[in-house]
This record gives structure tokens, sequence and C-alpha cells, in this order.
């Protein structure tokens, strides 16, 4: 596939600009899109499945399309570059800005490659975001044409599926899998691809621990396991490591911490979906020096800081019924508008 | 434009279409196994008619009706609408299979197509719908036109259709329509609670107090103010010898959740008022038995579902593997913290019903 590129080449400052600098964020256009993927895919072709990064980062759980909770964060845990990022995915569907969130975290990762890291999460998927908004999304806002979603679904397929931080704590987006015993069978994967109906690749990306178990179980979500205490000592004797971070289940408090630490769940969109009134966080590891005598009752590792925070007040400003999101080139006339106006987006309940 | 009180009614009525729109979707999607064939023609009776109703122009009526219709329901949406609807049908069929002879009330029935399911199945029941008028009018618009619907209420042979085109001949059109068995009545509920009580008692005629009567509530009495809510149901209870009641309400459980639900809504301009004044299932248990003198069973849509205790659940296995086969549902976190904020709740009053021993209920009635 060539792709052929205008002069001047990308300007990633000037995408940036549009995406942070305005009320709301302004779309970037189909074919600036095309070249940021172009570009991304063609460094993640050189990353390994697991990437390997250093302390000090800060480790990011689901954001799905909270677009202001995700500027949110950076104003609480600090902007890229001055702190490092690993995100666990899911940045798309539910929420009203899945393309914005995707289109900023694509811009930063090629500005700040080096600061930046994004793992793929269950939702970075073309049959799961058909159906659960992102799909629509790109529908409405590029006024009918699906090629923004082809070309983002395309480079969720070269995302890596995992992060090793100091070589002692693994993150992942959902969890472990009955077929994965060492990081080395992630590493020999073939992910340039779909996400799996099921293998390691499907289940990385879709387990959840469940502290009530010992062993793996089939999951309630239909995709992935349930796995328990002894898969997790298990798992981290075999590589080495002291914890998995992961996300993907969401939680009240913003984080749930099982099994003294070992494993944690950060969760980063508050308010989920507007409507589920949860807290959410994000986790600063500033090292991981420290002697690995197991204490107990400890939620977290020496060296780690769990940052709760709240829903962003932004948010009540656009889910007002009537108030749309801007499109491009933005159709103001009242016969376009009256023609093809987007109905108002309200959060659902059973009325 | 309409004056607040007039606004707020407008609103209430338009959670009607957010009720069709749901069950619409889920419908098509293969949730209630054959599709509900009597849907299409209330769809299609709002969409003719919303233009006439008031506060609404033709163009906000084609606009509203467009948002209703156009986008596909989230899957956990489609899966709460499929449990409120048999969840209640259960109800419903139990009870009537119980009785030689009694009738159903259903209040705030809209757009609902219960009745017609309900009539068609069995013959020992007469069945009652009150509404606002302007719903009313929408329904029996339906019912004129369409044979299918006037089969299952056993309407006579050769009625006159009518067709609207004026909001002038809306707003004149006679809103009533009774056959033998079937009656769909305009009335403001508020006034069992509010106005002169021989009044109201005269807008129930076609009940025959003496019967065991099964009062529907589905998201209707949430509406109302504390008041009404219990003069609604107190105006019941005392002018029926036999009532029972089924009760689907939201709850704020006082958590995050329900803080967000009241902002969402008032947001929209809809103030559920009885949704934080009785936020729990024990605050509800205590309004009806203590209140007003039923005994009263009470559980979540969450436990109906299967999703919080297993043993809660009212769905078969084979039930669940079905819907569980139509639409994936990625997570399940979200639909149960949702699905713990709807409260179910069978009451019942100089009555003794059998079947809610069958059911699985998180609070049992401490009178009975």
């Amino acid at each position: 596939m060539t792709v052929s590129f205008l002069v001047p080449t990308l300007d990633l400052d000037y995408c940036l600009e549009q995406l942070l600098d305005h009320k709301p964020p302004r779309l970037l256009p189909e074919d600036t899109v095309h070249q940021l993927c172009h570009l991304l895919k063609t460094q993640l072709l050189s990353a390994p499945n697991i990437i390997s990064l250093a302390t000090p980062c800060t480790v990011v759980g689901d954001i799905h399309g909270q677009y202001h909770d995700l500027l949110e964060i950076f104003r609480i845990g600090g902007a890229p570059p001055t702190t490092n990022y690993v995100f666990l995915g899911d940045y798309v569907d539910r929420g009203y800005y899945s393309v914005e969130t995707i289109t900023l975290l694509v811009a930063l990762k090629l500005r700040y490659p080096s600061r930046v890291a994004l793992i793929r999460g269950n939702h970075e998927s073309r049959t799961i975001t058909t159906n659960y908004g992102f799909y629509t999304e790109v529908l409405n806002k590029y006024s009918g044409s699906l090629k923004v979603w082809n070309y983002f679904t395309d480079l969720f397929d070269y995302l890596p599926l995992g992060a090793t931080i100091d070589g002692t704590i693994f993150a992942t987006h959902g969890g472990l899998s009955p077929s994965c015993q060492k990081l080395d069978q992630v590493r020999v994967i073939d992910r340039f691809k779909e996400i799996p109906h099921d293998g390691v690749m499907a289940d990385l990306v879709w387990s959840d621990p469940d502290p009530d178990i010992t062993d793996f179980k089939l999951s309630p979500r239909g995709a992935g396991y349930l796995f328990g205490r002894d898969v997790m000592d298990k798992f981290c004797h075999e590589n080495d490591l002291v914890q998995l971070v992961r996300a993907h289940q969401l939680c009240n408090e913003g984080f749930v911490s099982y099994w003294n630490g070992k494993c944690l769940t950060i969760w980063s969109a508050p308010n989920y979906c507007y409507r589920c009134g949860n807290l959410a966080s994000v986790l600063e590891i500033s090292h991981s020096n420290y002697a690995l005598k197991e204490r107990k009752d400890q939620t977290f590792l020496p060296g780690q800081y769990c940052n709760v925070f709240d829903a962003s007040p932004e948010n009540t400003e656009d889910t007002h019924e009537g108030r749309s999101v801007n499109g491009i080139g933005g159709a103001t006339d009242i016969l376009t508008t009256s023609l093809y106006e987007r109905p108002g987006r309200h959060v659902e309940y059973f009325l | 434009m309409l004056l607040p009180t007039a606004r707020q009614d407008k609103l209430v009525r338009a959670t009607d279409l957010d009720a069709l729109s749901c069950k619409v979707c889920a419908s098509t999607k293969g949730y209630f196994g054959e599709k509900d064939r009597f849907l299409a023609p209330l769809v299609a009776s709002y969409k003719s008619n919303l233009q006439f109703c008031d506060g609404y122009t033709a163009l906000s009526a084609e606009r509203t009706l467009r948002a209703a219709f156009s986008t596909a329901k989230f899957p956990l949406i489609n899966r709460g609408t499929f449990l409120r609807t048999r969840a209640l049908d259960m109800v419903v069929d139990r009870f009537v299979l119980e009785q030689k002879k009694c009738q159903v009330l259903a209040l705030g029935g809209g757009s609902d197509t219960r009745a017609f399911r309900v009539l068609e199945k069995y013959s020992q029941v007469k069945y009652m719908e009150v509404d606002f008028p302007e719903l009313v009018k929408i329904k029996k618009l339906a019912i004129l036109k369409l044979e299918i619907l006037q089969a299952a209420v056993g309407a006579n042979e050769g009625i006159d259709l009518i067709e609207v085109t004026s909001k002038e001949e809306l707003r004149d059109m006679y809103s009533d329509f009774v056959t033998e068995r079937y009656a769909l009545v305009g009335f403001d509920l508020r006034l069992c609670s509010k106005g002169d009580k021989a009044q109201a008692a005269a807008a129930f005629l076609f009940l025959d107090p003496s019967l065991p009567t099964l009062i529907i509530s589905e998201c209707v009495l949430c509406y109302l103010s504390p008041g009404d809510f219990v003069g609604v149901l107190r105006f019941f209870g005392d002018f029926l010898e036999h009532p029972s009641l089924i009760l689907f309400d939201p709850m704020s459980l006082g958590d995050g959740f329900g803080h967000s639900m009241v902002s969402n809504l008032s947001n929209r301009g809809i103030d559920l008022q009885t949704f934080q004044t009785f936020p729990t299932l024990e605050s509800r248990q205590a309004l009806l038995e203590e209140q007003l003198g039923f005994s009263a069973y009470l559980t979540d849509m969450a436990a109906v579902g299967g999703f919080s205790v297993p043993d809660l659940n009212w769905l078969s296995q084979e039930e669940v593997q079905r819907i569980s086969s139509l639409e994936m549902m990625d997570e399940v976190e979200e639909i149960t913290l949702m699905l713990r904020h709807y409260s179910l709740i069978y009451g019942e009053k100089n009555q003794r019903a059998h079947f809610p021993e069958e059911l699985q209920w998180k609070l049992q009635p401490k009178y009975k």
C-alpha cells in the first residue's frame, strides 16, 4: 500500500494544537488521520509484542472516549513529555469523543515516541467498535464516511499486547491465559491481525482476576478467562515478576487490588458512560527498588502511588440535550442542520 | 411554548416513546423470540400522529422520531428491556392463571403491547389501560387502523377508522375506547390522589371492584410526587377489594450511580421525585406494608437477571443461553450496577396468591 504524501509534510504540533487548544476539540481531516496512522503503523512494525519500559512512568487504564477526562489525567498526572505514560487500551467506544481521544493519543505517541506507550485493549477491534459506539461516532463526525474508522482499526492491529516495567511488573489490558505460562510465548505470536475469538492474544485482552478462585474458570464475558491466586503466583514466579497491572474492569473507587497488590486493576474513566458515578485512577510508579519480602495488607507496592480522581466538570457541558459536537467544515446553516441534525446525545436509562 | 408544568408532562409522555423505541430494538434483535407484531402499528401511529400532539411541530416530531428509532441501542439496554418486559409478563401470566376471573389495570400503559398479548392468550381476564389522553389517542388510532389489534381486544366488526390531520382534530377526538374485555381510557392519574375521589372512581367503571385485580406500573408511578405516589396506591387499595400490584421503578440506592442518574435526567427535564425519597427496597417495603397495608415481595432487576445473587435469578438456563447468544455483552459490571437500581415489587391486599412463593425475591413480606 502506498500513500502519497503531500508537501508540506505532517505537522504534529499543529495537529495537537487543533485537538488541545479548541473547545470543542477540532477533528483532523481524513487525510491527516490517514497519514498519522500510516506513520505510527510503520513505527509499530518494529515494536515487539511486549515492550520494555522503565520507571518512572504512569499507567493509565480504560478511557473509552471520555476525552475531557483524558485531559484531566494530563492535568493531574502531568502531560507528555514531562510524564512518561503507558496506556493499557480501550481508548474508544461508549464515550462521546472516541475519535478525538484516539487521534490525540496517536498524535502524542508520534510526537513523543519514547514518552508514550499504547497497548491494545479488547475494544481495539473491528467487531467490538462496530457495536459499541466508535463506528457510529466516526459515521456521524465524518459525515457518513468510514475511512477514519478503517484507518484506526487497521492501526489497532499493530498495537503491542503488553509491557514490562523495569522487567519486573507486567502490564496488559485484561489478564492471564491458560495457554500461556511464559512471557516468551506472547513474544512469538503474530499480533498483526484482528483479535481472535480465543487463544493467548484473546485472553490477554479479555481475562479478569477473581479473588474467589485459585485456578482458571470460563469468563462471564464470553471471551477470556477468570484467573485465580495460584495462577497469578505461578505466572509471577515463572517470569520473575512481582506484579500484574491491568485495566478492563469498571472499579467504583477507581482501582482494585488483589492478593496484596500482586494484581492491580486501574480504571481511568470516571463516571463511566456518564452514568456509573464511579471514581477513576492512574498509577504513578516512581521506582521498583524494594526488598521483595511480601508485606501483608499492602494495596500497592512501594514506589507506587494511585492517583484517584473524579469526572472533569467539562463533561456536564456536553451531555446537555441539543448540544452537538463539532463536525468537520461545520455545516451551520439551518437547512443542513434540520435535515442532517444528529440526534441530541442522551445518557440512556429505562424510562 | 409550553408552560413549565405542561413541559414537564410533555417530557413524561415522551418517556413512552423512549420505552417504545427500546422495545422495538429489542424485538428486532430477537430478544422476545418471535417478533412482537403489535409494535409496528404503534410505531406507525406515532409516526403519523406525534406532530399533532401538544408541544410538537411537524419538524420537531420528525426529529424526535428519527432520534428514537434510528440508532440501535447498546446491548445492555436491549438486555434490560428484555428483562423488564419478561419479568412483568411472568407475573401477569402467573397471576391470571391462578384466577378464574380477574382484571388487569395497566397504569400509564402508553404504547405498551401487553394488553394485546394478554387478551389474546387468556379468556378469563379483562384488561384496562389508563394514560394521558394524548397517548391514549395515539394507541386508539392504531387500534382503529389495524385489524389484528381489533381482533386482539375483541372489537366489534365495522368500527369506523379515524384519521387525524390536525392538532385541533387530535385535541377534539374522543380518547376512550371500550370493548367487552378491554378499556382504554384517557385519564390523569394524579386525580386519584388529589381530586374528587368519586369522580376518579367514575373513570374506572369498567372494573368490577370485587374481582381480583392486578395493577401494573412499569416506570409510571416514579414520575409522580411522593404524595401522589402514595395517594394513587391508597386510592386503588381502597377502591378495589382484592388489589395486587406489580411495580417497576428506579431507586437511587444513595450511590454515585444514583447521583449521576438524578443529574442526567434533570438535564433532560425529567424529575424522578420518588427516586431519592424511597431509595432502597427496604424503604419501599416499609411504604407498602406499613403505610398502605399491602404485603410486599421485593427484588431488583440485577437479581432477576442473574447478575448478582445467582439463586434469585428468574430466567431458566435455556433462556439465559438464548439471549446471551443474541448479542455479546462485553462486560457485566455496568449492567449489574444499572439493574440493581431498578426495583421490582409485587404487593397484595386481601389476597393470598400462590405464585409469589414460586418466584425468587430479595425481601419477603413482613406481614402476610
